[in-house]
Parts: structure tokens; C-alpha cells; sequence
């Protein structure tokens, strides 16, 4: 790793070169009609290529400036533009004191804290990217498909809505990569909460924490962790939308809130339902070695090959709402909420890991009640003291049920085999899962001074599970009951230094474990074990717009309870594992600059990981017994770049284009506990894409025809994703080996709005080039599809 | 978008990718480069299993060189999903897959597996096969484990040419099930060897049976015989190698061991013999291979010629096997050379104790077998001369995990 060090090391020396200094110095801060700063605000020099924002404390400067008369454009979301002219002259203070107007017909208020947020998050030395969800609001699209237009980011689908996923980021993918909605981890909302199926309308921003995980987000990621964050607390605001489209796929999505002022009540509401048939068509495809054989209908015992065949199993629904209920601004809370989340999926299986496994019998259902509790205070005992609470427990009950007696079907539908006593994927079960699980958060804030602040976090999660077979109840091998506690202790500090232009960030966290599990001959286990990771991060503004960030975590992914102590039937327990561990760098750039009236903007970044001591599960199967065993193994070296390009005309026309690249090595020379050489050694992990890339272009234009206050607009979307191998690509003879083939998939959506921005209505097509794509260990996705989105949409302050 | 259009975009970012890319760890030794594999026309073949998959190479030299699945061979893992239900024959091999339940044809030709045909098959209620039988070159008859059902397939044309279960009229009371292990083509008769289950108390007695049917129609059971000696007549699994034919007789070795075999811990692995045209078993006849071993288990691995097989023995199992896995996985087996005419050991081969196997093959008049002695950094590929009397370490096969390596003559 020196020489990785030496790098990041030389880079900062040469990027931290002074720049030359010849001219004058324009300095300025912009404040509202209260005197406060305006964080964020734009300020332009006309008639030349300078421009800026200013800072959390308002001010701006330009450095370099020809003496002489400037005018300066002066604008922020929420505030009246400004325009000021001034003359720059040698040995006079050129500096200003601005203060801009409120325009209360703009939705100032949460705009600007919202892009503060998101600032505020870029600044840090995190290797972050946050997406603003306001401008896919419109489009049908759902939490991941919003994920995958990001860097570094894969997520690789098995079929259509609400089939499962696996997440891929820098390489690391599985468990590795953890969810939180608000900071809370998703599986803490119980099952059936997936983003799978969460609509863009509940979110207001989503960040992306690749590899370094700052401690107030207190889970074992050993890869990263993305955080949604949902639409809350506001004023005023509802946001409801309705779409309907191919597969006869319905979505409707309603987010809306309320603050009542005058008896300090608020409350928060946040629905969504999905349905779909999934009913896509499912094609052979000699290119990508694909056919499907179906049971000849003129010759006994032979099979044909069909063209193609929809999918007849695969209805999906999914329905949730939270709702919460509170207080705020009073003298104890700034906010305090009761809450409730229900949600509830049913779905059908179409297809086993791979989609030559057609299933037509086999039903899952799930739903799950979630009460929490919020509470938040500033000026908590001390002055420079804020606290936040949360607290919630979920009971979750799942069912699946494999009870048809026949054995095979095909993707005609047409059926083989019968049998008594078989299901389709194991015996006739009827499996009954009930989870329970709590979790609470505290997190304490501490300002020291305003450059130097303090955050402890502290999560106490709970799990406990039991499973029986409603069919064979006193069949023991799916009764168990085990249960798990995990306390996660965060301590962050964090210093500006430099006028802001030093970002430090430094962490520490402590996993505990502890468990019991009880299986069916009532022999218990306790156990506890405790880990400490550690970090830092650093964003260091070299020039005024550009600069370099870095960080590192060693970082960890926990044994489960069960990996750990086995759970008394089919999993057996291996209290020697070790949690997997990982040293996570990161090292980035980012640049903005103008050209006239083209904006660009530009971020790189480099990586690297070293993930050792990943835990795998080996599955043993017989005709007499199934079970599985989990291990410590090797690991894997991951390095990669990605970089991404936005553009701006004017506003009128926005384009963006992406690229990330990595190479994610088997790292363990030797086969664990021999002295054989490992076959994979140094080889690119099989069955994940490596090579991937977005392209994306909006425009729009206002008051089409005379029309008062609407706009269209247009937005066309590529997605790329270079062919890649399912299994070890130099395992095996080349002319034996399956690809999934490169994918360029075409999207376009057309949106137009009425009434300021309140209703919209959206055509939108997704894989125009109705090209077969595939994800997953080659299951096929959907092809050509269009949708239609109406949205009503309204945000006020007062 | 043009093709060429999308590569140079391609290239291009790769490109500015790999630029700010910075490779951050050394360069290690690559792992050797496999020896050239005379792929055209190979002589023998290996299966065998590793961390990342089921590989099946073709071997030109037995004795030479680095056998490796890096650049080479097929990954049989989705094609052979149970390895012990593939049977082969010359070149082909047969496979029934219990996921799909399809049978395919497959041949190793030009250093890869291919398919050649499948069809669906649902004449069998449980598909992890027990046994098969070839009836003549391209008649192939086949059955699960512990059943009394059957199949027979045409593999040249890949049609199913009969199934069902064997009829025993009123020789076997109805809750009981006949169980076979040995199915042996006698002219227009078969020839079963079989055990009894009773379906109410769920026991299989330790008697073996005989008895025969005519054949196609597989009607008029006759039960020929009864023996109390061992039990049952062959391998619970299909695979393993357990008949042979020298000098007028059928050889049959007996699987009692629990797990592996037909779970009888009391009685012994031995050796009945069937004489050509006769319809039992010799009572004069049979080889009691664990009384000479201790009381110990073996397994079949192959027949050698002049009356001599190669055995596989466990060494020790009552300490060994603590846990149902270890029967496959304990590092507990020892090589033995049995001579069926002098009932003795011949010669135990001087291996240290290795990991289960159940596969050689004999090559002018030499035998070659894929030993997996877990403390060494490979499994590799033995010669053992009988007439010498010398074992020679011969080709190096890299990336094998504990399971057994199966070697195959094509020709």
C-alpha cells in the first residue's frame, strides 16, 4: 500500500501548487433581509467566464481580477436575483455586503436546504454521490433504477418489478453493501421493504458511500452503504402519481406533509402500491446460448425449441404506507413523531437462480408492521449540543408455499411430472417465517467551535426468527428460534480547517455481537464477540472550484448469529469465523468550471480494496439431507475507476455520461488449510460487470404555443454494460464458455407540466431497441416497454 | 449506434478508466502454464471437482506434465449437475439431470464436452440413480436407488424403448418392495440380484435375492436364490465399480457399509460369483475382503485382469468416521490389490492415507489411478505396474478440492 500512499501523497502536493496571484481580489458576503448567510447562492461576473457560489457562511470571492467595472448577477434559489455593478480598484477595500429579498412565490425554503445538505455531504472527504431525486420525479422509475444511472454503481435484476436483485458497488456486492432509509438500516422496516419497489417520489435525495461509511451510519459495511432519504417535516407538501403501462404494471405513490404552525403539530405520510403481471416475453437467443425446449407436441419424449413464450407466473403487488404523527418546534423537541409502517408483498416465483428452472406453483407473501418513535433536539442540555432518537419494532410474517404436485414446467406453460410428496423446489411446504426485530439509534452532536465537531451514535439492534412447516409441523428440519443483539458504537470527529478548504473527517467504530439460538432438542448457545473498525476521510479545495478528496476505512462485514453457532438443524455452526474485513481506499478529484455560458462539471475517482476473509456458505446436498456450513475464504482485491461528466447549456439543456471500470481479483494464492494452488488465483471474479457506463440528456422548453407557465421536456437515458463472463473466464476452454452479451439500452421519456410545475403528465419508454437483454446469471429482462405517469405535485412554506 | 462507433467509445473509456487507475498491488508469478493438451484426438479424460466449479479435461499423457483447467477443458457443473449419475461409454457420456429431469447425450470430442441430444424423462419417481446396465451397445438400462423401477433407453436414436417397475406377481407380498442392485443380461433373460424392504416396519432384511425376468417383456419373476453371506449385491450409488467377468463367471461386490453402501455395518464387503447360464449365486463362492482387513469396508474401483481388482478400503472407520460426512471426506483410505481366485491381498499400494476415490483405469495391462492425498499440493495421477511391481508419479492435476477425481479412457 506505500506505493498507493505515495501516490495520493504526490497528487496533493502538485495539486496544492499555489496558484499565481497578480490582480485584484474581489470578496463579498451575501445575507437575507435577518441578516443571515445565504449558503449556496450563485454569483456570476457577466461578460466573462468567472463565476462562483458562496459558502455555508455566505461569503464568495474571485480571485485574479482585472481591475476594472464588472457587473455581478447575483441569484439563489427562493430569493429575487440581484444585479450589482462594481468597480474593481487597486488599494480600495473591494469588498461587498449584499443582501437579497425573499421571493415568496419560489419554494426557497427547502431547495435550499436541501441542496445545503447535499453540499454539506459533498464537502466531506467521503467518496459520496448524491442524487437529487427531483428531477426523475416525473419518470417511472424506482429507487435502483435511479442507483444504476450512478457511478460505480451495478444492479443487476432478475426479471421485472419487484424481482429480486443483487447490488454490486466498486466490486463489492451482497451482503457487503448495507441500506438505510433516513439513516435507519432497512431491515430494521421489517421484510418486504426493498428498493426494488420504493417509487422515486418518496425519496428526496439518495447517497452512495462507496467503500468509506461515515459512523453515524451504523452498520457492518464492508462495501459501502446508501442511504435514501425520504420527503419529511416540510411546511406543506404533497407529491401523488399514478402510472400505468407494459405487463399491465400499475404504480401509484403519494408523499405528502404538513406542519400546522399555530398548534405545532406535523405529519408525515408516505404510501405507495405497486402491481404487476411481469408478463414480458421470454425469447430463445442462440447469440447468448439461450433456447427454450418445451416437450414436443408431435413427437412423445422429444423436446422443441420455441421462439419465444410470455412469463405466466410472475404477478408481483407490493403495498406500503407510513404515517407519523407529532410535535415540533416545542421547548423539549424540535421534532417528536409516533410513526407506523405496514407493508405488505405477494408474489409468484417465475424462475429458480437461473431461468432454466421454470416454476408455475410456488407463492410468497410477507407483510410487516413497523411502529417507531423520532425525536430531535438542538440545543440538547448544552448549547452546542443536538440529539436525535430513534426507535422502532418490526414484526414481520412471510409465508411460501410449495405445494404443487407438479414436478417440471416449461415456458410454454406445459407441465411434467407428477408427485405426492414433492414441491418444486424441495418436499410440499407450507414454511411460515416470523421475525422480529427492533432497533434503536442515538446520536449525540457536539460543536466544540464551528470548525470542529463531535458525533456519537449508538445502534442496538435485536433479531430473533422462527420457522415452521404448516404442512408437516412436526417435521423439525424447519423449526428453529434463534436470536441476535448487535450494539454499533460510532465516535466521529470532524474539523474545517483552512477557511473551509480543509475537510477532516476521522471515525472509530466498535461491533458487538451477541446471540442465542435455540434449536429443536432445546440446547441453547450464547455467545458474544466484539470488533473495532476505523477511518478517515479528507476533501482538500485546491482552487476554487476543484480539489482532491481521499479516505480510508478498515472496514467490517459481521459473522451472522447463525453462521456463527449454526442454528441446531441445517446450518452448522463454525464459532471460529472470523467477520470479513476490508481496507477500503479511496482518492478523488473534482473540477467545475465555465465556458461562456456552458457549465461543466467533472469528478473522478480512484479506488482500491482489499477484502479478506470473506465468509462463504457452502451448501451440501444429498437425496438424504441438506445442509450448509460457513467459512472464512481468501477474499478479493478490487481496483477501479470511474469518472462522470455533467453539462449545463444555459439550463436549457443538461447532459451527463458516466464510465466505471473495475478489476476484482480471487487475492488467496493457496486453497484455505492446504498447500494447493488456487486455479483462480489473480482472476477476475466471474458474473459481474466490470465495464459500465450511462449516458443521459434533458432539455426543455417553457410557455410552448403561448401557453402560460408549462414547460416540456425531454429526456433521453443509454445505458451500457459491457459483455462479461458468468463463470472464471480463463477456467475452461474459450470455445466453451458462456457470455452474457453487451447491452446499449435505449430510454426516452417525454414530460409535460402545467400550472407551475403542479401537474405533470409522462410518456416514457424503456429498451426502445427491444434488445434481449440479460442480468444474473443470465435471466432475461423485460424487453421494449412504455409507461404513462400523471403527477400532481405542490410545495409551500407559508 | 454503428458497431464500430460503440468500440471506439468503449475503448475510449477504458481507456480514461484505466488512466486514472492506479494498480496498487504487485504483480505475483502467474500459476504455471498447463502442458499443451493434444486436444484433436485425446486418449483419456479427468473429472473432477474444484472451489470454482466441476472441470472436465482431456489428458494425452498420463504421465507427464501439468494437467490444468486454466485455457483448457469444459466446466461441467451445469452440465453434469450430479456427478453420479453420468455413465459413459467410449467417448459419450450419459447424463440424467434430477434438476431439468432430462437424459442427454454428451461426447468428448476436440478437447471439449458437447451435447449431442436430450429428451425429457419422467418414466422414474426419484432420479439419483442407483444403477445401470448396458444391454448391447446402444441399449442402455437404468433405475434409482433403492426401487424397483426401471428405464431403457436407445441411445443412438435417444428414444426411451421401455419403463415401469419390475412386475413380482405374487412372489413378493404387496407391503413389501423389491430393492435392486445388480441387473445382469443373460441371453433373453435378466438376471437381478436384489433386497427386500418392508414398507410397514421400513427394515430391509439382510438376505440378497436373485431372480430373473424375460426379457423385453420383463414379465415371468422368478426368484432363484437367497444368500445370507453379504448384503446388498452392489453400490447404492450409481458410479461405482462393482462386476466383472473372468473365466465363465460374474463377479459381484457386495456394498454393505452405511452411508456409501446399503447401511448393513454387520456384514462384510466380499466378493459372490455367478456362474455364465447359471440363475444364483455359487454358494460355494464368496471373497470376504473386511475379515481380511479387520472387519473394514471397501469400495470397487476397477478390474485389472487375471483374476486381480483394485479395491479401495477404509482403514479404521469406527475411529475415522465421526460424523456422516466423513465417509466421503475423511483422509481414511488405503489402495488394495485383492486376487479373487487365492482370496488374499495381493499388495496394498504405498500411498499414505488418502482421501475416498473410486476410479482408475487399466491401460496395457498397466492401471492408472487419480490419487488425492489431501497433504500434497495436487492430486496426481499414479501408475502402478503389476508385473514390475512399481508405482511412478506421473501428470500433475491442479485445483482439485477433496472430492473424488474420475479418470475416463475414450478409446
Amino acid at each position: 500500500m506505500l506505493k498507493l500512499n505515495t501516490i495520493c501523497l504526490t497528487l496533493l502536493i502538485i495539486l496544492s501548487l499555489p496558484a499565481f496571484a497578480q490582480q485584484g481580489t474581489l470578496i463579498g458576503k451575501l445575507t437575507n433581509h435577518k441578516s443571515q448567510p445565504i449558503d449556496g447562492a450563485s454569483i456570476r461576473i457577466a461578460a466573462t467566464t468567472k463565476g462562483t457560489l458562496t459558502d455555508k457562511n455566505g461569503l464568495f470571492f474571485f480571485k485574479s481580477l482585472p481591475y476594472g467595472r464588472y457587473t455581478i448577477h447575483i441569484s439563489a434559489v427562493g430569493y429575487k436575483t440581484k444585479e450589482l455593478q462594481i468597480n474593481l480598484q487597486e488599494k480600495l477595500e473591494n469588498s461587498l455586503n449584499i443582501a437579497l429579498t425573499e421571493n415568496p412565490n419560489t419554494l426557497a425554503e427547502v431547495q435550499i436546504q436541501g441542496k445545503t445538505v447535499a453540499r454539506k455531504i459533498k464537502e466531506t472527504g467521503f467518496n459520496v454521490n448524491v442524487i437529487e431525486t427531483k428531477r426523475f420525479a416525473n419518470t417511472n422509475t424506482d429507487i435502483n433504477q435511479i442507483l444504476n444511472r450512478s457511478t460505480g454503481i451495478r444492479i443487476r435484476q432478475q426479471g421485472g418489478l419487484g424481482s429480486n436483485y443483487s447490488f454490486s458497488l466498486n466490486g463489492l456486492s451482497g451482503d457487503h453493501v448495507k441500506f438505510f432509509i433516513d439513516g435507519i438500516p432497512i431491515e430494521s422496516y421489517g421484510s418486504g421493504m426493498s428498493f426494488n419497489n420504493m417509487p422515486v417520489n418518496l425519496a428526496e435525495r439518495i447517497e452512495v458511500y462507496k467503500g468509506v461509511v461515515p459512523a453515524h451510519l451504523g452498520s457492518d459495511a464492508l462495501g459501502g452503504a446508501i442511504n435514501i432519504v425520504t420527503n419529511r417535516d416540510k411546511v406543506k407538501f404533497i407529491d401523488a402519481s399514478y402510472s400505468y403501462g407494459s405487463f399491465n404494471t400499475h404504480r401509484a405513490a403519494l408523499s405528502a406533509g404538513r406542519k400546522f404552525n399555530k398548534s405545532g403539530l406535523n405529519l408525515n405520510v408516505n404510501t405507495y402500491y405497486n402491481y404487476s403481471n411481469n408478463d414480458y416475453r421470454m425469447r430463445t437467443n442462440p447469440k447468448a446460448n439461450i433456447y427454450l425446449e418445451v416437450p414436443s407436441k408431435t413427437v412423445p419424449n422429444q423436446l422443441d425449441t420455441i421462439r419465444s413464450a410470455r412469463r405466466f407466473h410472475d404477478n408481483y403487488e407490493s403495498f406500503m404506507t407510513q404515517v407519523e404523527l407529532g410535535v415540533h418546534n416545542k421547548k423539549y423537541a424540535d421534532i417528536a413523531v409516533v410513526g407506523l409502517t405496514f407493508n405488505q408483498v405477494n408474489n409468484q416465483v417465475q424462475t429458480g437462480a437461473t431461468q432454466e428452472k421454470v416454476i408455475g406453483g410456488i407463492q410468497h407473501s410477507s407483510n410487516s408492521f413497523t411502529p417507531s418513535i423520532r425525536y430531535r433536539k438542538e440545543h440538547f442540555l448544552l448549547k452546542n449540543l443536538s440529539a436525535s432518537l430513534f426507535s422502532n419494532f418490526s414484526t414481520s410474517k412471510s409465508i411460501i408455499t410449495d405445494t404443487s404436485s407438479i414436478n417440471y414446467y416449461y415456458w410454454d406453460g406445459s407441465t411434467f411430472g407428477l408427485s405426492k410428496t414433492q414441491g418444486e423446489l424441495n418436499v410440499k411446504s407450507i414454511r411460515h417465517q416470523k421475525i422480529n426485530n427492533s432497533f434503536s439509534q442515538v446520536n449525540l452532536n457536539y460543536q466544540l467551535r464551528p470548525q470542529h465537531v463531535f458525533a456519537l451514535n449508538y445502534n442496538l439492534k435485536t433479531n430473533d426468527r422462527e420457522e415452521y412447516n404448516e404442512i408437516d409441523p412436526y417435521n423439525d428440519t424447519f423449526n428453529k428460534t434463534n436470536r441476535i443483539t448487535q450494539h454499533i458504537v460510532g465516535l466521529n470527529y470532524q474539523q474545517i480547517l483552512l477557511k473551509g478548504r480543509l475537510n477532516n473527517s476521522f471515525f472509530l467504530k466498535r461491533y458487538t455481537l451477541a446471540g442465542n439460538s435455540t434449536a429443536n432438542d432445546n440446547n441453547s448457545n450464547r455467545e458474544a464477540r466484539s470488533y473495532t473498525g476505523y477511518g478517515a476521510a479528507t476533501n482538500y479545495r485546491i482552487i476554487r472550484h476543484g480539489g482532491v478528496k481521499l479516505s480510508y476505512e478498515h472496514a467490517y462485514r459481521l459473522p451472522s448469529f447463525t453462521e456463527l453457532f449454526g442454528n441446531g438443524i441445517e446450518v452448522i455452526g463454525n464459532p471460529n469465523l472470523e467477520p470479513a474485513n476490508s481496507d477500503n481506499y479511496n482518492l478523488g478529484l473534482y473540477y467545475k468550471f465555465h465556458l461562456k455560458d456552458h457549465a461543466f462539471s467533472v469528478e473522478a475517482s480512484t479506488f482500491y480494496r482489499n477484502a479478506k476473509n470473506y465468509i462463504i456458505t457452502t451448501r451440501y446436498s444429498d437425496a438424504e439431507r441438506n445442509y450448509s456450513y460457513s467459512r472464512n475464504e481468501g477474499g478479493i482485491k478490487v481496483n477501479g475507476a470511474d469518472f462522470e461528466i455533467k453539462y449545463d447549456y444555459k439550463g436549457l439543456l443538461q447532459a451527463m455520461v458516466n464510465m466505471s471500470y473495475y478489476n476484482a481479483v480471487d487475492r488467496a494464492r493457496f486453497v484455505e488449510g492446504t498447500n494447493r494452488e488456487k486455479i483462480t488465483y489473480n482472476s477476475r471474479t466471474p458474473n459481474e460487470p466490470w465495464l459500465f457506463g450511462n449516458a443521459d440528456i434533458s432539455t426543455g422548453f417553457n410557455n410552448l404555443f403561448g401557453t402560460k407557465h408549462t414547460r416540456l421536456q425531454f429526456n433521453y437515458y443509454l445505458q451500457f454494460v459491457n459483455n462479461y463472463s458468468l463463470s472464471w473466464s480463463k477456467l475452461g476452454d474459450k470455445r466453451t464458455k458462456d457470455y452474457i452479451p453487451e447491452q446499449w439500452l435505449h430510454n426516452l421519456a417525454i414530460s409535460y407540466s402545467l400550472k407551475q410545475n403542479k401537474y405533470h403528465i409522462t410518456v416514457e419508454g424503456h429498451n426502445l431497441s427491444n434488445e434481449i437483454a440479460y442480468d444474473v446469471f443470465k435471466q432475461q429482462r423485460p424487453g421494449r416497454s412504455i409507461f404513462v405517469k400523471l403527477r400532481y405535485s405542490l410545495q409551500s412554506f407559508k | 449506434m454503428s458497431i464500430k462507433l460503440k468500440k471506439h467509445i468503449k475503448v475510449a473509456a477504458l481507456l480514461a478508466c484505466t488512466a486514472i487507475s492506479i494498480s496498487s498491488c504487485n504483480k505475483t508469478d502467474k500459476p504455471n502454464d498447463p502442458a499443451p493438451i493434444d486436444d484433436k484426438d485425446p486418449k483419456y479424460a479427468i473429472s473432477y471437482s474444484t472451489k470454482n466449479g466441476s472441470f472436465m479435461l482431456p489428458i494425452s499423457d498420463l504421465m507427464k506434465g501439468t494437467i490444468s483447467p486454466i485455457g483448457t477443458g469444459t466446466d461441467v457443473s451445469s452440465i453434469f449437475t450430479w456427478e453420479e449419475n453420468r455413465i459413459q461409454k467410449g467417448k459419450y457420456f450419459y447424463h440424467l439431470d434430477p434438476n431439468a429431469s432430462k437424459f442427454g447425450k454428451y461426447v468428448l470430442e476436440n478437447g471439449i464436452v458437447q451435447i449431442i441430444k436430450a429428451i425429457p424423462l419422467n418414466t422414474l419417481s426419484n432420479l439419483y440413480l442407483g444403477w445401470h446396465s448396458w444391454l448391447d451397445e446402444e441399449t442402455l438400462a437404468f433405475g434409482p436407488r433403492s426401487s424397483n423401477e426401471y428405464t431403457i433407453v436407445n441411445v443412438k436414436d435417444m428414444t426411451i424403448k421401455a419403463s415401469g417397475k419390475i412386475d413380482t406377481g405374487k412372489d413378493v407380498p404387496k407391503d413389501h418392495q423389491l430393492n435392486l442392485y445388480t441387473f445382469l443380461p443373460q441371453g433373453n433373460k435378466i438376471l437381478i440380484g436384489y433386497s427386500l424392504y418392508n414398507k410397514l416396519n421400513k427394515v430391509t432384511y439382510d438376505t440378497t435375492y436373485t431372480a430373473t425376468l424375460d426379457y423385453p417383456t420383463f414379465n415371468n419373476f422368478k426368484i432363484t436364490g437367497k444368500d445370507l453371506r453379504s448384503n446388498p449385491i452392489g453400490p447404492l450409488r450409481n458410479g461405482y465399480f462393482h462386476k466383472f467377468k473372468e473365466n465363465g463367471y460374474t463377479y459381484l461386490l457386495t456394498y454393505p457399509m452405511p452411508v456409501l453402501g446399503g447401511n448393513k455395518p454387520n456384514m462384510p464387503t466380499g466378493f459372490f460369483r455367478i456362474k455364465d447360464g447359471e440363475t444364483k449365486l455359487d454358494p460355494e463362492y464368496f471373497f470376504n475382503v473386511s475379515k481380511l482387513r479387520n472387519g473394514d469396508n471397501q469400495l470397487g474401483v476397477e478390474y485389472l485382469g487375471n483374476g486381480k481388482a483394485l479395491l479401495i478400503s477404509a482403514n479404521d472407520a469406527t475411529t475415522n468416521v465421526k460424523e456422516f460426512d466423513d465417509w466421503w471426506y475423511a483422509v481414511m483410505w488405503e489402495y488394495l490389490i485383492v486376487d479373487i481366485n487365492t482370496q488374499t491381498i495381493v499388495k496394498k499400494l504405498d500411498f499414505p492415507l488418502v482421501s475416498n476415490s473410486r476410479s482408475a483405469i487399466v491401460d496395457n495391462g498397466k492401471v492408472y489411478i487419480a490419487v488425492n492425498d489431501p497433504k500434497a499440493d495436487a492430486i496426481y495421477i499414479w501408475q502402478y505396474d503389476p508385473i514390475k511391481d512399481q508405482l511412478t508419479r506421473g501428470a500433475k492435476i491442479v485445483g482439485g478440492d477433496n472430492d473424488t477425481p474420475m479418470l475416463f479412457k475414450l478409446k
